[in-house]
């Protein structure tokens, strides 16, 4: 009976936010830019919460050219407790892929905890954190596992004389830590919103709409999860054609995005002089697992990398310099002057761990 | 013992003129009294012994002692097998000497990259019998193999091929072991998996030899590593009750009494023939069935071949597979090889492109708050692993991996990074106010690995088997617990530290494990169960937990009473006896504990 109210008045809500909302912005973006380049909404379809039952109104925000920018849904939802509920309000916004992009309040209608103090400044950006965190704990709780003070399954152990709580405290801190205090509840519905049945509709209905010239706008947007998209969906083939702007994500991507580029290319897309230094001008900043598999690419490489990585052979691993040895073994032609300079100097170092492997490398050539 | 035995014999030959200089090899870990130094096997494949470490969590340890006897007077040098653990612009963590007599040599040893071997002093001893001792300067990890005196300006081997020699020779080593046993089977690898098999085959009847390189059953449940137990016991809750763990947090010293109940539940079998502190190094087969398993006691070197119609590898790195030829799989699929992809998690959860990427292994450690405040140094060669980071806890992800190292081959390199990670990240705390009265209690120097080598079975278990709920007709291990898969927190971030891990969780209903995925596909009579069992990477997300490979070692232990009973192999129990197999599998349930 209470869901059903307050369904009735969360839809006479929607009407007057939708309209509303170029005089709401989000209290978090990641995409700002996006967000004010809208001009229109569209209804797409909606999504339901599984807890509520209730019904969502999901929107595809788009700009004066009709480009897709954000989705969007305006939520009114109940947060109960043993019974007791309290309306939370909150405009909720994703990205194109259907991650988590911002959330927004009403300044009348702030959100607040349990015991219906308002939020701190820092608690919103706590909750922004927390819905950013796609693989948060609450992912995979269910509210009765949340929300159960005297679980029965505690069993009570004795050891050296003191009785200690049988159950893993590791889980309960990593709750307590990712949420906001005091406010559990709306931590956890607002959660599954954002990442539950809406950003699985997002990605079937991108994928709808999904184009050439959306894959270029996204391969050359900033937004790391953009990028990412438009990698996945491209042929490996395809990276010639856009090579210098992937050799540009590479410098600047995430380690994930960076070592899942670096495997899908075409092997001999690095053989080309130009390329070759993009990519591996990047070797004394990027982390140390896209390090190795630039090394791992050492083989299929114009033969410029082994000089481009010479003068830091004193910062990698064991492995990485094996490899890299390999590679300079097999490259066949007589070593340059510069790269021999590096191996002595290495070797001979007191503060690299693996000078000996060099030193016994040199001494079988 | 046999080892300096044999050194002695040499000596008497050298002493009747048929060599003109007396040298002497003392393997590190057959002293007699090893002080505070503790035993160290895990690497015995990549650096070529078991060796001993000063394991004392920054407080110098007592000296390991023993007596040998030197039988022709003079002046002798004192080569010790060390390696610098940490090496740096700072002086190394593992520092220690050697001390004849109650006198130290003058070097300091622990100070070269790699293991190689120091020259601790030179010394006159005269004819008779000598305490040498290793005395810890430290308490981080001082490491020594071996100890060498020789007269001899040559200094020892160093490459691991020509030292293997050199040993072999210097400690008079006959090509086999000393001694045969046989047994209706031989299940190498005490973990939760191994002896779960040892007590089924027990109960059935059949002579069982356990060997387990360790002086604690468990493996990674055991106290000396404190992973708790996860998921259900499926039909053998009986047995598994006798070996599990309360659901402690991980670390807890809880585990010494899970410890106590499970070595003294196993030890009451009589016809299990426990091997502890002996470490299998060889198997062989022939047309694809194995003849033996060679193992070596961890301390005296002493060797036994095992011998047996039927074998369970249960190492967890599936090692009898490995030096028998069974068929192997190492690192993660293509997401398209067995169709395991989970599309929101994408390269996190399977890979486009197959790598080596496993997920990693964990050092767990403890602290508690003193009375008292406690100090705990500064430590620079720890600082380029933790890095900033502050902890006064550990748990399941603290966890390394990274994708130029093998969980087996690089496991050293491994354990020493989780090291690093450990006394670093506690000296930052220690720094903080607040931190003063937090002392470690405990940090283990065993390896708690996930993944590693998998053998191939009849039937390969992979992610599909539990999206799509597929039922076996010989499903012998059910399970509920979700499948997990972790990924190193610095791909997400490059700002994390690189020993911090997390999980992805796919939830499920009940799925299956069938026997066919228990027993080798190409060895003919080698069963495994535990981690090496036949899986994908993905595959073995969930079943890797401790009650679910307990499951595994249950089934094949009353497999392997079966193969018995008829005189078959692994695989004919699912051709020709299944339904019987399932009947005896099906009866655990109703018997009484």
């Amino acid at each position: 009976m209470q869901s059903s109210i307050l369904s009735v008045f969360f839809l006479l809500m929607v009407a007057v936010i939708v309209t509303d909302q170029e005089q709401n912005p989000p209290m978090f973006c990641t995409l700002e830019t996006a967000w004010k380049s809208v001009e229109e909404a569209k209804r797409i379809g909606s999504f339901s919460n599984k807890d509520t039952l209730l019904e969502h109104d999901l929107y595809l925000l788009s700009d004066s050219l009709g480009d897709p920018q954000l989705f969007y849904a305006d939520i009114l939802t109940p947060v109960c407790i043993d019974g007791v509920c309290k309306p939370v309000f909150i405009e909720l916004y994703w990205d194109l892929t259907g991650g988590y992009a911002g959330y927004g309040i009403y300044q009348d209608k702030p959100l607040t905890k349990f015991d219906h103090d308002e939020f701190l400044p820092g608690d919103y950006k706590k909750m922004d954190q927390l819905l950013a965190d796609n693989n948060s704990v609450l992912r995979r709780k269910e509210l009765s596992d949340l929300f159960d003070e005297q679980p029965t399954e505690v069993k009570k152990i004795e050891f050296q004389g003191e009785e200690l709580d049988a159950v893993s405290g590791a889980t309960k801190k990593e709750i307590k830590e990712s949420i906001v205090e005091g406010a559990l509840y709306s931590c956890y519905t607002l959660w599954h919103l954002i990442h539950g049945e809406a950003s699985q509709k997002i990605e079937t209905y991108l994928d709808s709409i999904y184009s050439d010239a959306l894959e270029k706008r996204m391969l050359f947007s900033e937004y790391g999860p953009y990028q990412s998209y438009a990698l996945k969906a491209m042929e490996s083939a395809d990276f010639l054609t856009y090579s210098d702007r992937i050799a540009a994500i590479f410098g600047t991507a995430k380690p994930l995005t960076r070592t899942y580029l670096l495997k899908k290319m075409p092997a001999d897309m690095l053989d080309e002089a130009q390329l070759c230094r993009a990519f591996y001008q990047h070797f004394t900043t990027v982390d140390i697992n896209t390090k190795t598999l630039l090394i791992n690419h050492l083989p299929q490489a114009h033969p410029m990398a082994l000089q481009l990585l010479s003068p830091y052979l004193e910062t990698m691993t064991k492995n990485q310099l094996k490899t890299y040895l390999d590679a300079l073994s097999a490259n066949g032609s007589a070593m340059d002057p510069e790269i021999r300079k590096h191996l002595e100097t290495a070797a001979a170092s007191q503060e690299y761990a693996y000078g000996y492997l060099i030193a016994e490398w040199l001494s079988n050539r | 013992m046999k080892k300096i035995f044999f050194v002695l014999t040499l000596f008497l030959l050298s002493t009747l003129g048929l060599t003109a200089q007396s040298d002497l090899l003392i393997e590190a870990e057959s002293f007699t009294d090893k002080g505070g130094w503790v035993v160290d096997p895990q690497f015995v494949e990549q650096m070529g012994s078991p060796y001993l470490m000063a394991h004392g969590m920054g407080k110098q340890v007592a000296d390991a002692k023993t007596q040998i006897k030197i039988p022709k007077k003079g002046k002798y040098k004192v080569w010790v097998r060390t390696k610098n653990w940490a090496p740096g612009k700072w002086d190394p963590p593992g520092r220690f000497q050697v001390a004849i007599n109650g006198k130290a040599l003058g070097n300091t040893l622990g100070l070269t990259p790699g293991w190689g071997w120091e020259l601790a002093g030179e010394v006159k001893l005269k004819a008779k019998a000598t305490e040498i001792a290793l005395v810890d300067l430290t308490g981080f990890n001082g490491r020594c193999d071996a100890v060498y005196l020789t007269q001899s300006d040559q200094k020892p081997p160093v490459s691991t091929e020509d030292l293997t020699d050199w040993r072999k020779e210097k400690l008079q080593e006959p090509i086999g072991p000393e001694t045969t046993r046989t047994f209706d089977l031989v299940i190498t690898g005490g973990g939760i998996a191994g002896c779960a098999a040892a007590i089924a085959a027990a109960e059935e009847g059949l002579q069982v030899a356990l060997i387990h390189d360790r002086p604690l059953l468990g493996g990674n449940a055991s106290s000396e590593i404190r992973v708790h137990t996860l998921g259900i016991y499926g039909k053998f809750e009986r047995i598994l009750k006798k070996i599990d763990t309360e659901h402690y947090p991980n670390g807890s010293p809880k585990a010494k009494l899970d410890q106590e109940k499970r070595d003294q539940n196993v030890k009451s079998y009589e016809n299990i023939h426990l091997f502890l502190n002996w470490r299998a190094y060889d198997a062989k087969s022939k047309d694809g069935v194995i003849q033996y398993v060679d193992a070596r006691q961890t301390a005296t070197g002493e060797r036994i071949r095992f011998k047996s119609p039927l074998f369970v590898d249960s190492t967890g790195d599936g090692w009898i597979g490995y030096w028998a030829g069974a068929e192997y799989s190492y690192g993660r699929e293509s997401v398209h090889k067995y169709g395991e992809a989970w599309d929101e998690w994408g390269e996190l959860w399977s890979p486009e492109e197959a790598d080596n990427f496993v997920m990693g292994s964990s050092i767990l450690w403890q602290t508690r708050i003193a009375d008292l405040p406690k100090s705990f140094p500064e430590l620079p060669w720890a600082a380029p692993v933790a890095q900033k980071h502050e902890a006064t806890a550990g748990e399941w992800y603290w966890e390394f991996s990274r994708n130029d190292l093998h969980q087996i081959h690089d496991g050293e390199e491994i354990r020493d990074h989780m090291l690093k990670a450990i006394y670093g990240s506690f000296s930052n705390a220690k720094q903080v106010a607040g931190n003063e009265n937090y002392e470690l209690t405990w940090v283990s120097y065993l390896l708690g690995k996930r993944e590693s080598r998998r053998l191939v079975g009849d039937h390969i278990f992979t992610f599909r088997d539990v999206v799509e709920d597929k039922r076996f007709p010989d499903s012998v291990v059910v399970e509920i617990r979700e499948i997990d898969v972790h990924f190193q927190q610095n791909l997400q971030d490059a700002e994390k530290p690189d020993f911090l891990s997390k999980a992805l969780f796919y939830k499920t209903d009940e799925y299956y494990i069938p026997y066919r995925s228990l027993y080798s596909r190409n060895i003919n009579n080698l069963f495994m169960a535990g981690r090496n069992f036949s899986c994908s990477h993905v595959g073995l997300g969930g079943p890797r937990v401790m009650r679910t490979t307990g499951q595994m070692g249950a089934a094949v232990g009353f497999a392997a009473s079966l193969c018995k009973k008829y005189g078959v192999n692994p695989r004919m129990i699912y051709t020709d006896h299944l339904k019987e197999y399932m009947q005896l599998i099906e009866n655990q349930q109703w018997k009484n504990p």
